[in-house]
């Protein structure tokens, strides 16, 4: 049964749209066109992560009152390849989350609810921040990246997400990637920004902080602040 | 429409708005405040001269040839 709940589980009819950020020194506009007999969307929208180390913002709307055949700009935020100051994604004039600016991560704007990307230190990147609350920020004193929405970098352990597991490698066990925590067999879109962090000179995914020349993973986790990290790219999902 | 917005008078973000839209109808209000329309050439790294205009930063000295003896 289709329903129109604000926070999670389907809405409307079950019809998704991404919006996907490049990576470059600029954010590509595109344009959402409301579909015929719809006139309400529910819209998700991370900002990037910095190369810097900090994550980007996570708002979520339900908008109401559309009227089918209008245009809505729609601006996924790139992931800044030229500086620290990473990209805003938006949905119109009605939902932003801001890029991460070097270390700070960023926050939602106009959402119904609203959360803050996490905080990076010098080779972590930080958590994205997904539905379920704030990016954890990576975590200085023990060099592992604390568990939360999404896992933050660390020298030999990435934190955990939510549901993805953070990266590591013990000389004893041998290394393990980060997992995204996202089921293939499913669309779970609550599930996005979720996942784990990486571990030196890995990656991040899912909105996981990246660690030494690693990348924040998609969408919005910290870059691990290395010259050739970057933050992931921000993402706008619309659905009806 | 071209866009910029600035950080302690550098550059930071170039933004082209698709069509004729404004950067009003581009982003929520708290953030489309932050940006300023532009016209020229002004590009990321630019800085504010004490006239108040965008300049190009200066471009680093070269080094001289080594020469070989």
């Amino acid at each position: 049964m289709a329903t129109n709940n604000p926070v999670t589980g389907q809405f409307g009819t079950g019809n998704v749209q991404f919006f996907g950020g490049i990576v470059g020194t600029a954010s590509v506009a595109s344009t959402f066109i409301v579909p015929q007999g719809v006139s309400s969307v529910r819209v998700r929208v991370w900002g990037a992560g910095s190369s810097g180390g900090g994550a980007g913002g996570f708002a979520m709307k339900t908008i109401y009152g559309l009227v089918p055949g209008a245009s809505v700009v729609v601006t996924p935020g790139a992931s800044n390849t030229a500086s620290t100051t990473s990209f805003a994604s938006s949905f119109g004039s009605y939902v932003s989350a801001n890029g991460a600016v070097n270390l700070t991560g960023a926050t939602g704007v106009g959402g119904d609810i609203n959360y803050t990307g996490g905080t990076g230190i010098a080779n972590y990147g930080a958590g994205a921040p997904s539905i379920y609350g704030n990016g954890t920020s990576a975590d200085t004193a023990s060099s592992v990246g604390a568990s939360g929405f999404s896992g933050a970098g660390g020298n030999t352990s990435g934190g955990n997400g939510l549901f993805g597991i953070g990266g590591f490698t013990i000389a004893s066990t041998g290394a393990a990637m980060p997992t995204s925590g996202l089921d293939p067999n499913t669309l779970n879109l609550d599930a996005i920004g979720t996942g784990g962090g990486g571990f030196s000179g890995v990656s991040g995914v899912n909105g996981g902080g990246g660690a030494n020349n690693g990348h924040g993973g998609f969408p919005a986790g910290g870059g691990g602040t290395n010259t050739n990290s970057r933050g992931g790219a921000g993402l706008v999902i619309v659905e009806w | 429409m071209r866009y910029a917005r600035a950080r302690e008078d550098v550059i930071v973000e170039i933004y082209e708005s698709p069509g004729m839209s404004t950067i009003d109808e581009c982003f929520h209000r708290s953030i489309a405040c932050e940006f300023f329309e532009v016209v020229g050439d002004i590009q990321v790294g630019w800085t504010r001269d004490e006239n108040g205009e965008w300049v190009a930063p200066p471009v680093p000295a070269q080094e001289p040839p080594v020469v070989q003896q």
